[in-house]
């Protein structure tokens, strides 16, 4: 930045952004530009049914193309007891799945390559014996009382409510609403959102 | 993604090109512009044994009026290559006013007429196009060539009638009879989407009669809405307010629209009709060349 | 060991056929041995280290991996790597000479057309296509161009001012 394009000043001066030089070069550095001495990659192999009881997974052919270093599955992270992690909400999720897949895409295996496309090919040889059970796809399915259970893994676990969480004073707002001269309600859908690196 | 693997060879002829389609005896793909096949192939729902890329055989990157005024696009012209003609938006309107909407400007410049048209997607601009404009398909096999009218080529979604040793080298818009006029209007909630609905119309005209026209629609039902029927109501008529009403609302009920989230199925065909009645009326408003 | 590129394996993978291609990249000739299926976008970020062009989404909308082939953009995650054999294939690596911006990028620079960054190379390289065509464009023209570029960030407001402030800049150098 040349000097002249500095300018000293407080609040409401405006600066240069120093980072637009990489961007604008191609010189990011994201995390899929980054390269390291020796890196492999990783490809996962994803659950294509919502529900399903895990019968036998078969990676054999993974293991025998060039190129493969390794094909996890959730069995062998479990004799790691790396196969369940903890969440920010004081719940667990599946790293990799062992009994059961809970949600259409719930990651199975994972392939360790030479190359990208490599893992690619190896996923595509791992055979999965799911035995699919019903699904539950959105919060009103799950909330029914004959809903079929989803957290099965959780002791004590009932039904399919996961998470309880209240704020405020329900009886003040209980009464505003019962004094309100109208009450309006709207149902809104919130698609899951997953914040991803880039 | 990543495509699974594949042969892949890139002729410098077309009877190169058959050969390879005939030995591969149905496992061979003819790669054109790629927007439809590259991405199917990344997803793996394409998995051919080879790949033929024709985009090597010079000759084939045209489009040009003949004498008698048809249109004759080759296998590899680019939609851009029609979007920035002047003589497309000049003698094809109904083109003209499609090529501009057809997914996005950079795909636009790898993408083909033909090759979009024998994809056979349900939701493909340039197949309304065709059948509004009743063309015809030039192909060719170890045997020569042969025609396809458009209404016979598309068998269903994703499938055509050519046989696995045969290319597609041209398309053929056939002369107008008077003065080539209509439109295209695509209804898509962002640039690439799509369509929530689409119409072509094609008319030719004389003056303010009608001699021909013809009417077909994208994404208002499981493959392309063939309309012509319903638009032969205008032929050997005047361009009234009654006449084009009429007939919008006929194509309005020919269409086929499914309830999704792009809008719900009455919202679809109130769409149509507002399409065709607009193309409609600026052809009435429009001065005769 | 990988097949794909010249630089981790020189001699092919048993069994694996290879076809040996001349890309003219950024100005020099590079010749590589790829697979068939190899993607431009993996030529070009893996085989050629050229990481500027970006996967955004790998389904042939975003346009983060927009380069320039022959001069026309190309959404290089949706072509073959074997396609671009003798053809010239521009990058946004090669905008910059050894001392100067491109204009396009300046112009960005100068009107906050970045945030993040990521669909930046796409966005240029879409723009140079356009102000090679028309080098005086509206506004409503930019945006028309540019439509097969989706950002994320910048609402695409000081993008379009980013173009026409580079249009500016090469008309006024082109006089």
């Amino acid at each position: 930045m040349a000097l002249d394009e500095i300018k000293i000043g407080g609040l409401g001066a405006s600066r240069r952004r120093v980072e637009d030089n990489r961007f604008i070069r191609g010189k990011g550095n994201y995390v899929d530009d980054i390269v390291l001495p020796g890196m492999l990659h990783m490809e996962i192999l994803r659950s294509p049914v919502a529900h399903a009881r895990i019968k036998s997974i078969d990676t054999s052919a993974a293991w025998d193309m060039p190129g493969v270093r390794l094909v996890l599955t959730g069995e062998m992270m479990a004799a790691r007891n790396l196969a369940w992690m903890p969440t920010l909400s004081y719940d667990t999720a599946a790293v990799l799945a062992t009994d059961k897949v809970r949600f259409q895409g719930q990651e199975v295996c994972a392939v360790i390559a030479d190359d990208p496309y490599i893992a690619k090919d190896a996923c595509a040889k791992i055979v999965v014996d799911y035995e699919i059970l019903p699904p539950i796809v959105n919060p009103v399915q799950a909330a029914a009382p004959d809903a079929v259970q989803i957290r099965d893994d959780k002791a004590g676990q009932v039904g399919n409510k996961v998470f309880d969480w209240e704020i405020g004073d329900k009886a003040r707002t209980d009464k505003a609403f019962a004094d309100a001269d109208l009450v309006s309600k709207v149902e809104l859908h919130y698609p899951r959102t997953h914040p991803s690196p880039i | 993604m990543y495509p699974s693997r594949f042969k892949y060879e890139a002729p410098k002829t077309l009877e190169a090109a058959i050969a390879l389609l005939d030995a591969g005896k149905g496992d061979a793909k003819i790669l054109a512009g790629g927007q439809s096949l590259v991405p199917m192939l990344k997803l793996r729902f394409a998995f051919p044994e080879q790949i033929v890329d024709i985009n090597n055989i010079p000759g084939l990157d045209y489009h040009r009026f003949d004498a008698d005024g048809s249109l004759h696009i080759g296998a590899l012209c680019r939609h851009e290559d029609l979007e920035f003609s002047a003589e497309i938006a000049k003698r094809q309107p109904t083109i003209a006013a499609a090529a501009p909407l057809v997914a996005d400007p950079i795909v636009r410049t790898r993408g083909t007429f033909v090759g979009s048209v024998c994809h056979a997607d349900p939701q493909g601009d340039w197949a309304a196009t065709m059948i509004a404009l009743g063309g015809h398909l030039v192909v060719q096999g170890p045997k020569g060539k042969r025609t396809i009218e458009m209404k016979d080529f598309v068998l269903g979604p994703y499938a055509n009638s050519l046989n696995y040793n045969e290319i597609a080298i041209e398309a053929v818009i056939p002369a107008p009879k008077g003065e080539a006029r209509g439109g295209y209007l695509k209804l898509e909630r962002r640039v690439g989407d799509f369509a929530t609905a689409s119409v072509a119309v094609a008319l030719d005209m004389d003056g303010n009669r009608v001699i021909r026209a013809g009417i077909a629609l994208a994404g208002v039902g499981g493959k392309t809405i063939d309309a012509n029927e319903e638009a032969a109501l205008l032929a050997g008529q005047e361009l009234t307010e009654a006449n084009i009403d009429r007939v919008a609302a006929a194509v309005a009920a020919k269409a086929e629209p499914r309830t999704d989230h792009r809008g719900s199925s009455d919202y679809k065909r109130q769409i149509v009709k507002t399409f065709v009645k607009r193309i409609l009326i600026a052809q009435a408003t429009k001065k005769a060349a | 060991m990988s097949s794909l590129y010249e630089e981790i394996a020189p001699t092919p993978a048993e069994g694996i056929a290879v076809r040996r291609i001349t890309v003219n990249v950024n100005g020099a000739d590079r010749t590589l041995d790829v697979e068939p299926r190899l993607l431009l976008a993996d030529l070009l970020r893996q085989g050629l280290d050229l990481t500027g062009t970006h996967k955004g989404c790998d389904t042939t909308n975003c346009g983060a991996c927009t380069v320039l082939v022959a001069g026309r953009p190309v959404k290089s995650c949706t072509m073959l790597a074997v396609q671009a054999d003798g053809r010239e294939v521009q990058t946004v690596e090669g905008l910059a000479t050894a001392s100067e911006l491109h204009p396009i990028q300046e112009g960005f620079k100068q009107e906050h057309g970045l945030q993040c960054g990521f669909c930046t190379p796409g966005m240029m390289l879409s723009a140079k296509a356009l102000l090679e065509r028309n080098p005086n464009p509206t506004e409503d023209e930019i945006r028309w161009a540019l439509s097969g570029n989706l950002c994320r960030c910048t609402g695409y407001q000081n993008i379009v001012k980013a173009v026409l402030w580079a249009a500016e800049k090469m008309r006024a150098e082109s006089k």
